[in-house]
């Protein structure tokens, strides 16, 4: 069956209207009214409208519920564009749901024209693309989040590697940093930015303020230290959420976390570097001072100038001075260029701590420093400071050991600086330093001189000083060990072995054992021989020495000379057993003299006691002739009488009787018998005076003598005593001298009286032969005084003699020493009276003499001596 | 050691290089022998000389001394002087002295200072004790 056009045309309307109506988009076709006249299926199901509510409506009510074309609401309606280009139009548009939702579509506006080619109708086509729309803004937004994370990041990232890749300054960050953050905001074109650090600003360019600002704080080791600030100088998009964003507000809180950081590390690596210039500063400093030379310290100090940076770094010492008490001298001095040297400022070669910086005194005494701006400097000091155009100063005490040696001082002279105190540290070093090279220096001068000292020791002692090794090597000799050896040059020794100058190898031997028990020896005597074999006698006092492990690698020694002295005292010893023996031999001549002495003594004795006795026995010698003639006569007398008497008895004669009466008579008268008679009486008178003194001299000698206890302890009687030696010494005195005697009462004494006796006689008799050796007419006076002084019996005989001649007082106790002629006397009479007395009883004896007025001699003897037993033994 | 001795007894206390060992012989008269061990430095001799004297001060009943030199091995001038000392006060108390088996070395020192001469030196002390 054939269809006609007409069925043919409906066919397809009905087709294209079934396809239209099952597309995916939605479609309505809209008239130049604006009226929509047709629709699809899909638009009622995407809109919610039913069909004849779309249909003849007018689309911009359907579409965005308006009563006017869009047009009327200001918005551009692409329908007449479409109308009036005839070309299609795409564009995303929203559109309100009939429930009031609205919904992004994407409008394909295509134009629907006439055979005639007008266009008649609009076909919009329509697809939802709310979600596609709300994707793909998300995804902008996401994008654009990211790229401001970015830009943070970046901003971070800038930062962070302008630290690390140049050693830049913190002023030279912090003016990157400044520029950078802007970029880093949301509008990097309206934003600026400001970091403030301490007195510091950093602004981008341009910089403006303005209300919309941000800020945060720079913190360095927890202190706020600036700020970092940025402004919008323009206002932001109103869309936009508040002026900052939370991101943007913690970048700038990192950024400034992030300064922070920087400047503490800046702050560091400043200091560390610092610390390295003075480090290295100090270290050529420090090795400069290890250099030997005049120029040293002035080197040293150049150093310090470099790495201090100060105009001028000096020293000054101090002194003490009588005037000012303690005061600074200037030493030395480095200059920078330009800098005026005070070197020839003479007032810095005497100033007085007291008069001028008492302060300073006090503080550089105490080790620490003194710095500032001399302007805040007392006055006082300012003046002496400021002439030198002085600005600030750093002055820092030195110290040699323990004694304040002076100070070092920086001076500026063109800024005011306050001294860093990690800069006052270490220049506190290098004063230490100072101090040591000071003191090694002094300990060197002292060494040095030290070393001379010991070097002229070694040299000019006269004493052999020699090192050896243990083996017995010459290391060293000095001359005098040399020559002591009998040899030139100690060159001649070195080297050779020691153990040739010994004589006996048993005294080397006898050295090293006691140098390996001991470690020393001390005047240690060996024989030693010289070049000629001649032989020395050395005192050896030696040490060991030791290598750095502590082992004994030698010995050093000090030999002196002693030959000449051992010869001494060997010749000393020998002279003294010679001694011994004269002395023994001279013991039995002494006992010999005395026994002669005393026998002298008594002759001397018997002498004067023979005459003592020869005149009462002369004249009764001579009493008993007379009374012998008395006795004839008396005989003849009587035998007259005899003859009378017989006579007389036988016979009467008177006569006879008168006549012999008278023979007897003149007999009697012839014999003067009357006087007879009388003589006799006095004869017997006289001669019993004669017998008695000489018994009593008898008695007096026997006393003295002592002959029945010669040697024997007794008490004895001082006084008794002289009375008795006057007797047996009369003969001696009587006829030149006068005894007066002054006794006092004298406790019995323990001695050997015949001794003290024989003393007595000695000076008595010395005494008189004093007086008698003057040829004088008057008669001496010998006076003899007794006294008991304390525990000594005191007896003073002293004569009017001539004197002792002073040159030979102090000889007159000597043995054998006599001014007597030859053969008046043994010389030993005093030697023994001192003998006696002194080593005997323990007494003294002394004697006092004026020339021409007389001599005393003083006994002192102990009334209790320990005699008693040593005469027992 | 006897114990009769505490002079000579407190030498060997001391560490001063010298021991000494004594014997008294009764016949043929009381004689005192004195061994010496070590050496007479300049040092030690006058302690050992002060305490030989003491010794010898303080014994009446001595006849003679005797030192035995046998182990002496090295002797000094002052070591000869303590001799010399000690045999000069043997003599003021009418002491026999004499010096007995002399080391060579020691013998040469004395012939050096010239000193044998003083002493009597004996080889052997059978000379004296028989």
């Amino acid at each position: 069956m054939i269809k006609s056009d007409e069925e043919k045309l409906s066919e397809d309307a009905q087709y294209f209207r079934s396809i239209l109506s099952n597309l995916h988009e939605s479609i309505a076709l809209i008239d130049r009214n604006y009226k929509i006249t047709d629709v699809n299926l899909t638009f009622l199901n995407t809109t919610g409208f039913k069909r004849e509510q779309v249909i003849g409506r007018k689309c911009y009510w359907i579409a965005h519920g308006y009563k006017e074309p869009c047009n009327s609401h200001g918005e551009e309606c692409l329908l007449e564009k479409v109308f009036k280009t005839k070309k299609p139009q795409s564009f995303v548009h929203e559109h309100k749901n009939a429930d009031g939702s609205s919904y992004s579509l994407n409008i394909l506006l295509s134009p629907m024209k006439d055979e005639s080619g007008n266009v008649t109708h609009v076909i919009k086509e329509t697809r939802d693309v709310t979600d596609l729309l709300d994707i793909k803004k998300s995804l902008k937004k996401e994008r654009y989040r990211l790229s401001e994370r970015v830009k943070e990041l970046n901003l971070l990232y800038q930062i962070s590697e302008l630290v690390e890749t140049t050693g830049a300054s913190l002023e030279r960050i912090a003016r990157v940093v400044v520029e950078l953050i802007p970029l880093a905001w949301q509008y990097p074109e309206t934003a600026c930015a400001r970091i403030i650090l301490d007195s510091q600003e950093f602004r981008t360019n341009p910089f403006g303020e303005s209300k919309w600002m941000q800020a945060s704080d720079i913190h360095v080791h927890g202190k706020k230290a600036g700020t970092v600030q940025v402004y919008y100088m323009a206002p932001k998009p109103p869309e936009d959420e508040g002026v900052f964003q939370k991101e943007e507000r913690q970048l700038l809180d990192s950024v400034a976390e992030r300064l922070g950081t920087i400047i503490e590390h800046k702050r560091a690596e400043m200091a560390f570097k610092t610390r390295l210039k003075y480090e290295e500063g100090l270290a050529r400093f420090s090795r400069a001072l290890l250099s030997e030379g005049e120029e040293t310290l002035k080197e040293a100090l150049n150093h310090l100038l470099n790495v201090s940076g100060a105009s001028r770094v000096y020293i000054f010492e101090n002194f003490e001075s009588n005037k000012d008490g303690m005061c600074m001298r200037w030493i030395i001095e480095s200059c920078a260029p330009g800098i005026k040297p005070e070197i020839d400022n003479p007032q810095l070669q005497h100033l007085s701590y007291k008069d001028w910086f008492s302060r300073w005194a006090e503080v550089l005494a105490q080790g620490d420093p003194i710095q500032g701006i001399v302007t805040s400097f007392p006055q006082i000091e300012r003046r002496i400071l400021q002439a030198q155009d002085i600005q600030s100063i750093l002055i820092l005490p030195i110290f040699v050991g323990n004694r304040w040696y002076g100070f070092i001082g920086f001076d500026d002279t063109q800024t005011k600086r306050e001294w860093d105190e990690e800069d006052i540290r270490l220049l506190e070093i290098a004063a230490q330093r100072i101090g040591i090279y000071i003191e090694q220096k002094e300990t060197a001068e002292a060494l040095i001189k030290s070393e001379r000292k010991y070097r002229s020791i070694f040299d000019e002692s006269k004493d052999m000083i020699i090192t050896s090794s243990v083996d017995g090597k010459v290391l060293d000799i000095n001359q005098a060990g040399a020559e002591m050896l009998g040899f030139s040059s100690k060159s001649d020794l070195i080297n050779t072995s020691v153990e040739n100058c010994y004589l006996n190898q048993s005294d080397r031997e006898q050295f090293k054992r006691q140098m390996k028990e001991k470690g020393y020896v001390k005047d240690f005597e060996i024989i030693m021989k010289r070049k000629d074999e001649s032989k020395v006698v050395g005192l050896e006092t030696a040490t060991t020495f030791e290598d750095q492990n502590g082992k004994v690698i030698g010995y050093q020694c000090i030999i002196k000379d002693i030959t000449e002295r051992i010869e001494t005292e060997m010749h000393i010893w020998k002279t003294n057993m010679e001694l011994l023996e004269i002395n023994s031999k001279l013991k039995q001549t002494q006992s010999q003299l005395v026994q002669q002495e005393k026998l002298a003594s008594i002759g001397q004795l018997a002498a004067g006691v023979a005459h003592e006795i020869n005149n009462p026995l002369g004249f009764v010698k001579s009493n008993f002739t007379t009374l012998k003639q008395y006795l004839c006569s008396i005989k003849k007398y009587i035998q007259t009488m005899k003859d009378f008497l017989p006579n007389w008895r036988r016979t009467e004669n008177v006569e006879e009787i008168i006549k012999s009466l008278q023979q007897i008579s003149a007999k009697d008268e012839e014999l003067d018998v009357n006087y007879i008679m009388e003589d006799i009486e006095g004869l017997f008178e006289e001669s019993e005076d004669g017998f008695n003194r000489i018994i009593t001299i008898i008695q007096n000698l026997k006393t003295f003598s002592r002959v029945d206890f010669l040697g024997n302890v007794e008490s004895y009687d001082l006084n008794k005593a002289i009375e008795n030696t006057l007797v047996v010494a009369r003969n001696e005195y009587k006829y030149a001298a006068e005894v007066e005697k002054d006794f006092a009462e004298i406790p019995l004494i323990e001695c050997v009286g015949s001794e003290i006796n024989q003393v007595l006689l000695n000076i008595i008799v010395n005494a008189a032969q004093a007086i008698k050796s003057q040829d004088r007419e008057d008669m001496g006076i010998i006076l003899i005084k007794t006294q008991a002084v304390n525990d000594y019996a005191v007896c003073k005989i002293s004569d009017d003699g001539p004197g002792i001649p002073e040159e030979i007082q102090g000889r007159i106790f000597d043995p054998f020493f006599s001014t007597k002629e030859a053969g008046m006397g043994t010389g030993l009479g005093l030697s023994i009276s001192y003998d006696i007395v002194v080593n005997k009883h323990k007494g003294n004896i002394a004697v006092h003499s004026e020339k021409n007025k007389g001599t005393t001699i003083i006994i002192q003897l102990p009334f209790h001596s320990n005699i008693k037993e040593k005469a027992r033994q | 050691m006897d114990k009769d001795f505490p002079f000579l007894n407190e030498i060997n206390l001391r560490d001063s290089g010298i021991k000494l060992d004594c014997e008294l012989l009764n016949a043929p008269s009381s004689t005192l022998i004195i061994r010496l061990d070590g050496f007479l430095d300049n040092n030690n001799s006058s302690g050992f000389m002060e305490a030989v004297l003491k010794t010898i001060q303080d014994n009446k009943d001595f006849r003679t001394v005797i030192i035995d030199m046998l182990k002496v091995t090295y002797i000094s001038s002052t070591g000869i002087g303590a001799l010399s000392n000690i045999m000069v006060q043997s003599r003021k108390l009418n002491l026999g002295f004499y010096l007995c088996n002399l080391q060579k070395k020691i013998k040469n020192v004395m012939d050096t200072l010239g000193f044998t001469s003083f002493f009597t030196i004996i080889d052997s002390l059978k000379e004296i004790t028989g």
